[in-house]
């Protein structure tokens, strides 16, 4: 039932979008009918007119037409064939926005489950697409159907018990199919899992980065076994269906060839005793009629192939359509100026996981620089995404100005308190726009997107570029483009983080691929941003730390010591303790005696 | 790259040629495909056949039963035919074919292996390989379908095309003249859509880059805080548009070729068949039956012809992939051949003279850089981004070729040396290195683990990283999965834990030279001085090369290497560099300033 929901969804999505379509489908099915009908009818009428009085003028003028209007008709064919195409590729377009607007306005939670990320990302990337299949897969089926109609009363007007055979005929070839269609869908199920593994196994081998240890190691031998393993096992699951599978095969396909014979007998039958005049036109015309009608089954059942197919994969496309993000919907009041942030004894964790993150509170004020520091794995990464309100808190709460986030519209929230991501991402537009994220219009967006890459340090590298900070990032579609080193990557991440100008500016490890100068420099530039902007570093090294206003140690999800750092080397604990092994080999000895 | 000179003959060789491949893979499918070959020919003249003798049988006047055993006898045959069809359509061919995607997997990943890493660095090169590897996996397959169904449909063309001249030759006249002119026009079709796929190939490949964006996980987090989202959307919309009109502006110019193909097509061929039938029938030249089953045998020809002419635009369609296709697969690498001088064991690097750039750039990236490694040294590289380090480290593993210069191992030119061989004594923890989905077992080992010995080995490897009791601690220990991908039971590992274990790998190889490339980048800083502590205390009779650029890392090795534009410009201990006050002094402050308070 809800398959057949599905249908419906689908087409009234296509129609929304192109109401055009509609008027397209119905000329096809016209289109069609004619250019079906039309050569069954010419020979019956040759052979009539073979009766009445063999004027060859008449079938001339019969044929010419005929096939005239079939050649117009084709033509309409491939035109309607052209804009179909077109339709679709608006289609595909208008929707996937409508998609990516969705998947932008839900939860970040969502991303992060394994069920979204095994069953859906793979479905969902060609969800749009299978929302049209299923829709023209519907009109396409009905459209064979009323062709077939169409055949069958010209027949019927011949001889009923001709149709008897070949609707019979029809509904057992489809049943069939249905039977085989649903032996391959357990047999693909089970040999999915093995796909994926060689799926696997093809990015592996395709992946740049996995090249050097494919050449210094076994890795690559070991993989290719593994591989060969899944495409055995992908063999085994097709053997174990296949003697069903070929059988009924065998049978529509012998259904299919004894159609015609068949129809013949019944025909003869009746008529072998009592040969008439009429009897014989309509035999002749039945030799072209059959062969259409046993294409047209062969078509229909494909058609309900496909549309199953689609119909039921579809069904990803508009589970998502329905989700509603709780944090994302944007509700709520948005915020002024950032003046102190005060994290109240939250706790968090993912789902059914143990607590990442326990009793945590902070209190952060205007102009403070903030260092967080911790082993891996301590829950600083997931605290950088409960201070974006990517995820709300279990317990407790988190106050921007003395309001709970709860109740903040989280897009006002995030045009204030924003992060420079610890895995930095780039995309394939120009470099302004990769500092910016929105196309530069105005002289001052220029002068920003400079600043920003002079403050991240980019900005020599940048103006030796031919085409400077229009130089499009990653090769991929142009071949002037530039490809970022990882250092060059999070200095651009850096220079954006600047250019959102946030008030709230949150580092998640930004420098690991930095050397020593050039992160020396950054954090010099962040610590003369001035009293207006708050910053937080998060880290593992303590170069972040001696200059911070306060510091917060975390350790397996709780705070363990906060301070100043000489607060805290006084407390003589684990921030000693970390802060000693980094930087004795630097200052030589213990600290305490320097 | 290749250029496509006389496209015809080309496409048929380019198509043999992967079809040859096809058979080398799966020698069994050439008579399968003869036989289904011939079911079909047999299978489609029957067909034709048992309509013109139950027509003129009928219409002669004859028993319903004498009906009834003249058609018995030409179907049991077309069963027959029928069933050989079925049998390579559902079961000999897509067996086949997974065996052919298994074997061509097998061949091309080996392949991968062999080219040279200097390739790899090649942006362009890199998205072509790609493309081509993941392309080249069904292409086979698909041109051998192509091939057969064209043979198929030359030979079917051919049966029924004599029965038409038998039963009357100007009727293939008529088909062949009118068809050879649809077919030219319809060609001028396809060249327009194949231009249209050529000019608008960037749009697609940026929707595709667009759709990968939004459903990846990676960008999820910006995608939601910035405006970035908003941004990509625009591009998409300008790159729609800009396809759209590509696409209109070809498709206008479609329209008159078709006419003139669907004119020939449906009114000269179809038309001029029932027309000429029609006079003849007319004139008392045939009878009905004649007529009827004349119609039928010369649309089946017809259809088939014209689909033989069809599949050829299929194959011009596979040639333009065949080109990549055959690239990778002719592939001859530089380096990455399996011959020269085995290498036995390791005693001493050395380093004349030498002199690299990468493809197109000016600069030379190493600079008249000598050096000497003998076993048992212990030396760390330090210098700034871009200095030149894993440059010359992907060199020592020769996976570049020098531009002047010579690097000896035990005093044999590495020119002259099986590089297989040769990284088979260096144990390497690169700054990109990669977890695998399989066990930890394996991913420490980088093979299956094979015997007790090798159990032994990663229990010491694990326990020198200090990861043994969380291992233990696992359900399946060391056989636990490393990811989550195929097995919900796997472990997942925090980046300092996945570090950890690329740093195992080292332990557990019998490799004599280590090379560390920043293997504490994202270590916490315990962790850290753990790893250098055991790397070095660990390994006392190893020779090790440690990159970094953090020298707290460095400064008990026993000599420290600064680079410099391609250089070694200071060469000592840390103390001795650091008297030298030069640009490692300079490092170092700086450094150390990062750890000394401004008050």
């Amino acid at each position: 039932m809800k398959e057949i929901k599905n249908i419906f969804s689908s087409i009234l999505c296509v129609i929304k979008i192109k109401p055009s379509y509609l008027v397209v489908k119905i000329l096809t099915i016209i289109t069609s009918v004619i250019s079906s009908l039309i050569p069954v009818f010419v020979v019956n009428e040759i052979v009539n007119i073979y009766y009445e009085d063999k004027n060859i003028g008449r079938i001339a003028i019969l044929i010419g037409i005929c096939f005239i209007i079939l050649a117009f008709i084709k033509l309409c064919d491939f035109i309607i064939e052209l804009y179909d195409a077109h339709v679709r590729r608006i289609f595909v377009a208008e929707e996937s926005i409508i998609f990516y607007k969705k998947l932008s306005s839900l939860d970040y939670e969502l991303h992060e489950s394994p069920i979204f990320l095994n069953d859906y990302t793979r479905a969902l990337e060609e969800s749009v697409d299978h929302i049209f299949s299923t829709c023209n897969g519907t009109f396409n089926v009905l459209k064979i159907l009323i062709t077939s109609i169409g055949m069958f009363s010209i027949i019927a007007t011949m001889h009923y018990s001709v149709i008897i055979v070949a609707v019979l005929l029809a509904i057992i070839y489809t049943i069939l199919k249905v039977l085989m269609a649903k032996v391959q869908f357990k047999a693909s199920t089970q040999q999915r899992p093995f796909r994926r593994m060689t799926r696997y196994n093809e990015r592996s081998f395709t992946l740049k980065e996995s090249m050097s240890e494919l050449k210094t190691t076994e890795i690559g031998d070991l993989l290719l076994e593994k591989n060969e393993i899944a495409h055995n096992n992908i063999i085994k699951v097709f053997d174990k269906y296949i003697f069903p599978k070929t059988i009924l095969s065998f049978i529509c396909n012998l259904l299919l060839t004894l159609l015609y014979p068949l129809i013949i007998c019944v025909v003869a039958y009746f008529t072998i005793d009592n040969l008439t005049e009429e009897a014989v036109a309509w035999f002749a015309s039945m030799t072209v009629a059959a062969t259409t009608l046993s294409t047209l089954i062969t078509q229909l059942a494909r058609a309900f192939g496909e549309v199953g197919q689609s119909m039921v994969e579809v069904s990803v496309a508009f589970d998502l359509l329905k989700m509603e993000g709780t944090i994302e919907s944007k509700k709520g009041i948005d915020v002024n100026e950032f003046d102190s942030l005060d994290v109240e004894n939250i706790s968090f964790s993912y789902k059914g996981d143990i607590n990442q993150l326990e009793n945590i509170s902070m209190h952060i004020k205007k102009g403070q620089k903030v260092a967080i520091v911790g082993h891996n794995g301590a829950g600083k990464t997931t605290l950088v995404k409960l201070l974006l309100r990517l995820y709300d808190v279990k317990n407790g709460a988190i106050l921007y100005n003395n309001t709970n986030y709860k109740d903040i519209n989280v897009e006002s929230l995030r045009t204030e308190v924003g992060a420079v991501f610890q895995n930095v991402e780039v995309y394939a537009v120009s470099i302004a726009e990769n500092v910016l994220l929105r196309t530069p219009k105005s002289e001052e967006d220029f002068d920003l997107i400079n600043k920003a890459l002079k403050f991240s340090g980019l900005d020599e590298y940048v103006e030796k570029l031919p085409n400077g900070i229009n130089t499009i990032v990653t090769k991929e579609f142009d071949k002037d483009g530039v490809v970022l080193s990882g250092g060059n990557n999070q200095r651009l991440a850096i220079a954006r983080g600047y250019a959102l100008n946030y008030n709230l500016f949150i580092l998640d490890e930004p420098s690991s691929a930095l050397d020593p100068l050039a992160e020396a420099k950054v954090y010099n530039n962040m610590l003369a941003l001035g009293r207006d902007k708050t910053i937080i570093f998060i880290s593992h090294r303590l170069t972040t730390t001696v200059n911070a206003d306060y510091i917060y140690l975390f350790e397996h999800g709780k705070i363990i010591e906060q301070g100043t750092h000489l607060e805290l080397m006084k407390l003589d604990g684990k921030y000693k303790e970390m802060f000693t092994s980094q930087s004795k080999k630097y200052l030589g000895g213990d600290y305490d005696e320097k | 790259m290749m250029k496509s000179k006389t496209p015809k003959l080309n496409t048929f060789s380019k198509n043999f040629k992967v079809l040859r491949l096809v058979f080398r893979f799966c020698p069994q499918l050439l008579w399968l495909a003869v036989i289904y070959i011939i079911c079909s020919v047999v299978a489609s003249i029957l067909k034709v056949y048992l309509i013109s003798e139950a027509i003129s049988y009928v219409l002669s006047g004859g028993s319903f039963i004498g009906l009834i055993t003249k058609v018995l006898y030409i179907l049991i045959a077309e069963v027959i035919c029928l069933f050989g069809n079925v049998l390579y359509e559902d079961f000999f061919e897509p067996r086949y074919r997974n065996i052919y995607v298994k074997k061509i997997q097998t061949h091309l990943f080996k392949k991968v292996k062999e080219i040279d890493m200097l390739e790899y660095d090649n942006p362009v090169f890199y998205n072509k390989f790609s493309r081509a590897l993941r392309d080249s996996q069904w292409r086979g397959f698909r041109v051998y379908r192509t091939i057969i169904d064209f043979i198929k449909s030359v030979c079917i063309s051919l049966a029924l095309g004599t029965y038409v001249i038998i039963s009357d030759p100007v009727l293939i006249i008529v088909i062949l003249v009118s068809s050879i002119v649809g077919i030219l026009a319809i060609n001028e079709v396809h060249k327009l859509w194949y231009r249209l796929f050529k000019e608008t190939e960037l749009e697609h490949r940026f929707s595709w880059y667009i759709n990968r964006t939004f459903y990846n996980v990676r960008y999820a987090a910006e995608l939601k805080t910035t405006t970035v989202s908003d941004l990509l959307i625009d591009k998409y919309k300008y790159s729609v548009n800009s396809l759209e009109k590509k696409t209109f502006n070809i498709n206008k110019k479609m329209i008159p070729h078709q006419v003139v193909f669907n004119l020939f097509d449906r009114l000269l061929a179809q038309g001029g068949t029932y027309l000429y039938l029609g006079i003849r029938l007319f004139k008392g030249l045939i009878e009905v039956s004649e007529f009827s089953s004349s119609i039928n045998a010369t649309m089946s020809f017809y259809n088939n012809f014209m689909a033989a002419m069809t599949t050829i635009t299929t194959l011009k369609e596979h040639a333009r992939y065949i080109d990549d296709f055959l690239w990778v697969m002719d592939y001859k690498p530089k380096l990455e051949k399996n011959e020269g001088f085995e290498i036995d064991e390791f005693k001493q690097i050395k380093i004349e003279n030498i002199n690299f750039k990468y493809h197109e750039s000016k600069d030379y990236v190493i600079n008249n850089l000598s050096f000497e490694l003998n076993i048992g040294d212990k030396i760390a590289i330090v210098g700034h981004n871009g200095s030149g380090k894993t440059t010359l480290i992907k060199l020592i593993l020769k996976f570049y070729e020098l531009q002047s210069g010579n690097i000896y191992i035990n005093d044999i030119n590495y020119n002259d040396v099986n590089p297989f061989s040769l990284r088979r004594h260096m144990a390497v923890v690169f700054q990109d290195y990669q977890i695998y989905a399989v066990s930890i077992a394996e991913n420490i080992l980088m093979h299956k683990v094979r015997n007790k010995d090798d159990e032994e080995k990663v229990y010491d490897a694990l326990d020198k990283v200090g990861l043994l009791e969380k291992v233990k601690s696992l359900k399946q220990g060391i056989y636990t999965e490393m990811t989550r991908e195929f097995d919900t039971s796997g472990e997942a590992f925090s980046g300092g834990e996945r570090q950890r274990i690329v740093v195992a790998r080292v332990f557990a190889t019998n490799a004599d030279l280590y090379i560390l490339d920043e293997p504490t980048a994202s270590l916490d800083p315990l962790a850290e001085e753990k790893i250098n502590k055991l790397i070095l205390n660990t390994a006392v009779d190893k020779t090790i090369i440690i990159i970094a650029h953090r020298l707290s890392t460095v400064v008990d090795t026993d000599k420290i290497y600064l680079m410099k534009q391609g250089t070694f410009t200071e060469i000592g201990t840390h103390q001795e560099l650091l008297e030298l006050n030069g640009d490692y002094a300079l490092m170092f402050n700086t450094q150390k300033q990062l750890y000394e308070s401004n008050e």
